[in-house]
């Protein structure tokens, strides 16, 4: 599959200049930040944490640029990132571990959960050309695409959770309950994240409905599609093998596209929701100017998006045949 | 072709060929056009009534606001009030001021991060697709790595090490890094563009690269570049608002997000002021969806076929000049199909169009009819009227006549009998196969697709006959497990045809099926065709603008022009005496191979807009018999030996 | 033969298809010797992929030959330098192209594009000397002068192709390359377009170099026949003897397909389900031969080169004679 090897190569290039923008950064601020920052480290930690943040923030060493980069980018890739100013003295890893599986759980499920329902949508709608879905819909979502998330999430929590107190305003579980693997747990998380659930979806969906939907127009103009109903085949077979899965194409890439607005509007949520997720996280590293926490971050956030869009390159090959016979 | 950075119909830098982005072509002309297409959209007014107030209040703010925005003079939260349009902030500031004066900021960071972003999005996205090589190829990878970083929290990060960006270094920082979704769009259409010829034209004719890129195919692509610029601004509005939401603008800058900031801040839910956080937050949205609805509108003017149009009917002639058949009834013995008062009409912007006016056809068992026309003719709708396959790309809907064919009269029927008959009885070959087979299916599956539909064949007596049609028309069956685009064109077309037979039908309507091919292989194909039909006895219609090449093939001729039945006479008869000045123009109109070296005419002029068809006989402006009777009145077929004629110089009492 | 205005030697193109890994060397033109001379027009027929339009781009200065030569007056375009000496040659030779839908910019009114090219070329004429360069070009070509305001889409595909031409007229050309131009318009326009051409040389004394697939216009037009078959030029001569009495078996596989509705249905008329063969990394040998009903032994080891039979007939076949 030379199709998903060259994506392979695509994902660790753009891995590498992100890894390497986080070297570069810090260097090129005026004022070097990293120096205060690395003040509030002094004897409190291992001397192998403090030596990767040095090398990471370029702070007290003597090495030439060069060598620093080269011995970051092998920390990079043993996980040494140092130790967390915020939740200190945890290793900037176990943290970013820690709220992994939140975000996932949230922002993974509900932007798949969006993607495909919104593909869903866009193609009926497209199916039934001139219904009630196709000339209503899409005004509607054009709006909604265009609403900033932490509005939604604002208001979202005074609408459902201060008025009508239906759901809780903000965490990820109730802090007066134990963490772990329990029925009660899982429930209250449950309730919990609902209502940021429901903010990523509503204006994450509009997007893709509508390119799902002029996707489908395009395809329904095309003549093997013409040539399905000529046979014919069930609708429901031609809407869906013929129609559907030659639209759904340039969506998926699409999907990678968009996957950068997703990530800003996950984080947002969740500040706002005050969820326990990597955004969050993130949001209270820069708030401490807790750079190493911030990197480690910023580096799962590259790397979760990158698998994502792999993900979608995966799935295009295996439904597009003209992608593997590509030299 | 929507920029908006929600969604994208392209494809990334190495992508599968998948049905193209909706490239609008410019139509320049009078801008009133423009104007007046906007004016009809009624998403496209909404925007820019949004757009006007705000800018209204961007420009004139002090006219408009009616207190100063940062004086903490009054007391604090209020709620609405005839003084407080809409209540006071925790310090004491007049929200509704705050609101009007925060306009210029946002308005200003849109339109200036959104041309800073189109700007580069241009230069990289046409250069890369214009110059193509190495350069497209780093100018690309480049591209997309940017596309693919996730941009907020590289700024999150940015904003981070240098505390309190100002403006300046948000509007840089945005735009640096937003254009590359602008560039990919650019650079497709430019690729594309790249193959039309007037570009190559252009360079012919000598001209600098750097005049092509300027002169020649950035002026064809204003409508894409407008919504680069639109989507560029809706990013810019919702990214600056979400990081002086977090507090990573400057806090003290007068802008919706930093209102937001500082509701969030003092605790507007708690506090019990949902305003605080409402009202910032219904601007950012509003501005947000003029920019996606004015975008959205684009499209759909540009590209008409996103557009649902509604066909009036009553516009429509419904008068019909005397039938020129005897009465209709049910399928006379050994015809296979009837066609009798056939119409087909579509929606455009002009108003309806009739493509098929008043069609009468009968065909017999086995009988091989050659419809001949040139474009705009209504051939092809009439051959997709009979299937009832009417729709995009080929517009129309039927609006009045019968189809007769196996005692049923095809325009009446439910969708569920249509199919139980297609491709069992009435089967279809279309122009290019490379367009016809779906391209992510492979062979075998297509003709099992259509077996499965109409018969209970098990999956090896399905295989055992989807081989026979393959050798049938000479294919090696080894190919049933390829995809369309694996097999040569001379091979798919074959492909097609077989498929067709599958249930060997009672008619196959072929559309063109051999003008993608070459000569030799068009002759062989015709061939083929031929001894297919005599040997399994199905009837055929067959569609072309080139009467040569069915000249040896087919039984009966019929000849259309503008949307009508111009001559209907059996082959030889109608190369021998052809009867309308039409056919016997187009005859003239081939030059031969053997024979004398006439020189030939041709027919100049072009066929009536049939928007608005004349009265009379529709050939007469160009035809070199014309009388004042012909544009009298309308003509009616008449029948000369068995030929039937819509000509004044063959009229006979019907 | 009348003077001659263009001459090509060994004319090679080849292009590199496939990715990264195991490109390969597609032979889109091999070895194409070929002249023009002043005031003849010249067809040059093959099907698709036959390598005619490669040919075209080639004396367009599109593509640079891989090999060969191409003489115009004499001189040699390979040693063409400087700007005004490149300008020069486009204006002597400019192109025609096929689609008519897409050969003028749509943004732009007809006027445009001629004046761009008289700007370009012939930029000692004033203004007003322009405009009336404008006029009688359009009026050449048989168009009304007011068509100068118009866009291209309030045109017919018949008159954009005439625009066409007037684009190329307005150069004051020697050779015209047209490319295909009549096989996208309408059969009962073709006619009038190919009058046009035949008029244009009477009248201005322009040469043609007609690319077509379709031998029949090839006929009524042409002076001399050109015959393309994957990459080769396989057969050359006055158009009636080359036609009336084909040598090479390709050239006499194409008129038998040919329709001709005057003409009986032969018998030669079938079973050739071959197609013309993709060029890429060929080896020596006649490419015609696996279609070929008359090939030996030769054809498949030896290239047959171009020669000249007695009655000034060139054949690129072992066994024609």
């Amino acid at each position: 599959m030379r199709f998903v090897l060259r994506r392979l190569g695509f994902f660790v290039l753009t891995l590498w200049v992100a890894i390497t923008l986080n070297f570069l950064i810090p260097r090129l601020m005026p004022g070097s930040p990293a120096v205060a920052m690395m003040a509030r480290y002094r004897g409190h930690i291992n001397p192998q944490a403090l030596h990767a943040i040095q090398i990471a923030f370029g702070v007290n060493t003597h090495e030439s640029l060069l060598r620093s980069y080269v011995t970051y980018l092998g920390n990079v890739l043993h996980g040494r990132f140092g130790v967390s100013l915020t939740f200190f003295p945890d290793p900037v890893t176990h943290d970013v571990l820690q709220a992994l599986p939140w975000t996932l759980a949230l922002v993974g499920v509900t932007t798949v959960l969006a993607f495909m329902l919104g593909t869903l949508i866009g193609l009926v709608g497209a199916w039934r050309r001139g219904g009630l879905m196709d000339s209503a819909l899409p005004p509607i979502f054009v709006i909604t695409s265009a609403f900033p998330y932490f509005w939604l999430a604002i208001l979202s929590i005074w609408l459902f959770s201060l008025k009508l107190g239906w759901l809780p305003q903000s965490g990820g579980y109730d802090v007066t309950d134990t963490v772990g693997w329990t029925w009660g747990f899982a429930g209250d998380a449950l309730k919990h994240a609902v209502l940021p659930a429901m903010t990523i979806l509503i204006t994450a969906i509009g997007g893709w409905i509508l390119t799902m939907r002029n996707n489908t127009i395009s395809v329904l103009a095309e003549d093997y599609v013409r040539m399905a109903r000529a046979k014919g085949l069930n609708p429901w077979r031609v809407m869906w093998t013929y129609a559907g899965r030659n639209a759904i194409l340039p969506n998926l890439t699409g999907f990678a596209m968009s996957l950068g607005f997703v990530v800003a509007g996950a984080i947002l949520v969740e500040y706002v929701f005050n969820y326990p997720g990597v955004g969050w996280m993130f949001l209270q590293s820069v708030e401490n100017q807790d750079y190493a926490l911030m990197q480690g971050l910023f580096l799962l956030i590259v790397v979760t998006v990158l698998t994502a869009i792999l993900a979608a390159d995966v799935a295009t090959a295996l439904l597009d045949p003209r992608t593997r016979d590509q030299r | 072709m929507s920029a908006s950075p929600l969604g994208a119909t392209d494809q990334l830098a190495t992508p599968p060929a998948g049905p193209a982005p909706m490239v609008a072509e410019v139509r320049p002309g009078r801008g009133g056009d423009l104007w007046r297409a906007i004016r009809r959209n009624k998403k496209a007014v909404a925007g820019v009534v949004l757009l006007v107030v705000f800018l209204v209040f961007s420009i004139f703010p002090g006219q408009i606001a009616p207190y100063d925005p940062t004086a903490e003079i009054f007391p604090p939260a209020l709620g609405v009030s005839r003084h407080h349009l809409l209540g006071t902030t925790a310090y004491g500031q007049d929200i509704f001021s705050q609101l009007v004066w925060g306009t210029r900021l946002s308005l200003v960071i849109a339109l200036a991060v959104g041309g800073l972003a189109t700007a580069l999005a241009v230069l990289v996205g046409v250069s890369a697709g214009y110059l193509g090589g190495a350069t497209d190829g780093f100018l690309s990878l480049v591209t997309d790595v940017i596309l693919v970083l996730p941009i907020f929290p590289l700024i999150i990060v940015i904003a981070a090490y240098e505390q309190n960006a100002g403006f300046l270094t948000l509007v840089v920082v945005l735009g640096v890094l937003g254009w590359s979704y602008g560039a990919r769009q650019l650079r497709a259409q430019t690729l594309s563009l790249r193959r039309r010829d007037f570009l190559e034209a252009a360079q012919v004719r000598g001209e600098r690269k750097s005049y092509v890129i300027l002169n020649e195919i950035l002026p064809t692509m204003t409508s894409l570049i407008v919504a680069t610029f639109l989507g560029a601004a809706l990013y810019a509005v919702l990214t600056a608002a979400g990081l002086q939401f977090l507090g990573l603008g400057d806090p003290n800058s007068q802008s919706w997000g930093t209102m937001l900031y500082w509701a969030q801040n003092n605790e507007a839910l708690f506090a019990g002021m949902p305003l605080w956080a409402i009202a910032p937050g219904v601007c950012i949205a509003l501005l947000g969806a003029s920019f996606a609805l004015l975008n959205y509108a684009f499209d759909e003017i540009s590209s008409p076929a996103l557009r649902v149009r509604k066909l009036e009917r009553a516009k429509l002639q419904t008068a019909r000049p005397t039938p020129a058949l005897p009465s209709p009834g049910e399928t006379s013995d050994g015809a296979v199909l009837r066609v009798e008062d056939l119409s087909v009409a579509y929606a455009t912007d002009a108003g309806p169009v009739v493509a098929v006016d008043h069609v009468d056809l009968e065909l017999a068992r086995g009988e091989f009819l050659a419809i001949v026309g040139e474009s705009g003719c209504g051939k092809s709708t009439l051959l997709y009227a009979i299937a009832r396959l009417l729709g995009s790309p080929l517009p129309g809907e039927i609006v009045g006549g019968r189809v007769q064919f196996q005692g049923k009269d095809l325009v009446l029927l439910e969708e569920k009998e249509l199919r139980r008959m297609r491709w069992r009885d009435l089967s279809v070959v279309m122009q290019s196969a490379m367009n016809a087979l779906n391209p992510v299916l492979t062979v075998s599956q297509q003709m099992e697709d259509a077996c499965r539909a109409h018969a209970n064949w098990s999956k090896a007596e399905i295989e055992v006959r989807s081989r026979e049609v393959l050798r049938l028309v000479s294919i090696d069956p080894v190919h049933l497990n390829s995809y369309p685009h694996q097999l040569s064109g001379g091979m798919r077309q074959r492909a097609m045809i077989a498929m067709a037979l599958l249930f060997t039908p009672d008619l196959v309507i072929m559309d063109e099926p051999t003008s993608a091919l070459d000569v030799v292989a068009q002759r062989s194909l015709m061939v083929q065709i031929k001894e297919l039909q005599e040997q399994l006895g199905f009837a055929v219609i067959f569609v072309t603008h080139d009467m040569s090449l069915v000249s040896h093939f087919s039984d009966r001729l019929l000849v259309m022009y503008a949307g009508q039945v111009a001559e209907l006479s059996p082959t030889k008869e109608l190369f021998d005496r052809p009867l309308h000045p039409y056919s016997q123009g187009l005859l003239g109109a081939f030059p031969s191979i053997h024979g004398p070296k006439v020189r030939l005419l041709g027919i100049p002029g072009s066929p009536p807009d049939l928007a608005h068809p004349p009265t009379g006989c529709r050939f007469a402006p160009r035809c070199p018999q014309v009388e004042p009777r012909c544009t009298a009145a309308e003509v009616p077929l008449s029948t000369v030996n068995g030929s039937l004629v819509r000509c004044v110089l063959h009229e006979t009492g019907t | 033969m009348t003077e001659e205005l263009l001459r090509t030697e060994g004319l090679t193109r080849y292009f590199r298809v496939g990715k990264l890994t195991g490109r390969q060397t597609l032979h889109a033109v091999d070895d194409v010797d070929l002249s023009i001379g002043r005031g003849e027009i010249v067809a040059l027929v093959g099907e698709s992929g036959s390598g005619k339009s490669t040919i075209a781009r080639m004396l367009a200065r599109v593509y640079t030959p891989t090999r060969g030569e191409i003489w115009f007056q004499g001189r040699p375009l390979s040693r063409l330098r400087g700007r005004k000496s490149r300008l020069s040659y486009s204006a002597d030779v400019p192109m025609v192209f096929q689609d008519p839908y897409s050969s003028l910019n749509p943004a732009y009114r007809v006027s445009h594009g001629i004046l761009r090219g008289v700007k370009l070329h012939r930029g000692d004429l004033s203004a007003k000397e322009r405009r009336a360069e404008l006029t009688r070009v359009l009026e050449a070509v048989g168009l009304t002068p007011d068509t100068r305001s118009r866009f291209p889409f309030e045109l017919s595909g018949g008159q954009r192709q005439r625009v066409g031409f007037a684009q190329a007229l307005a150069l004051r050309p020697k050779l015209i390359l047209a490319d295909e131009p009549v096989s996208m318009l309408d059969v009962s326009i073709r006619v009038g377009v190919l009058n046009l051409m035949s008029e244009l040389r009477e009248r201005e004394g322009v040469s043609f170099l007609y690319i077509t697939h379709d031998v029949a216009s090839a006929r009524y037009l042409a002076d001399r026949v050109l015959v393309m078959y994957a990459g080769h030029l396989v057969e050359e001569g006055a158009t009636e003897d080359v036609l009336q009495r084909p040598k090479h078996p390709y050239t006499q596989l194409l008129l038998s397909a040919v329709p001709d509705p005057r003409a009986e249905l032969g018998l030669a008329d079938a079973r050739d389900v071959g197609e013309p063969p993709k060029i890429v990394e060929p080896k020596p040998g006649c490419r015609f031969r696996p279609r070929c009903p008359l090939a030996i032994a030769e054809c498949a080891t030896v290239t047959p080169p171009l020669r000249e039979l007695d009655d000034g007939r060139r054949v690129a076949c072992h066994v024609a004679e």
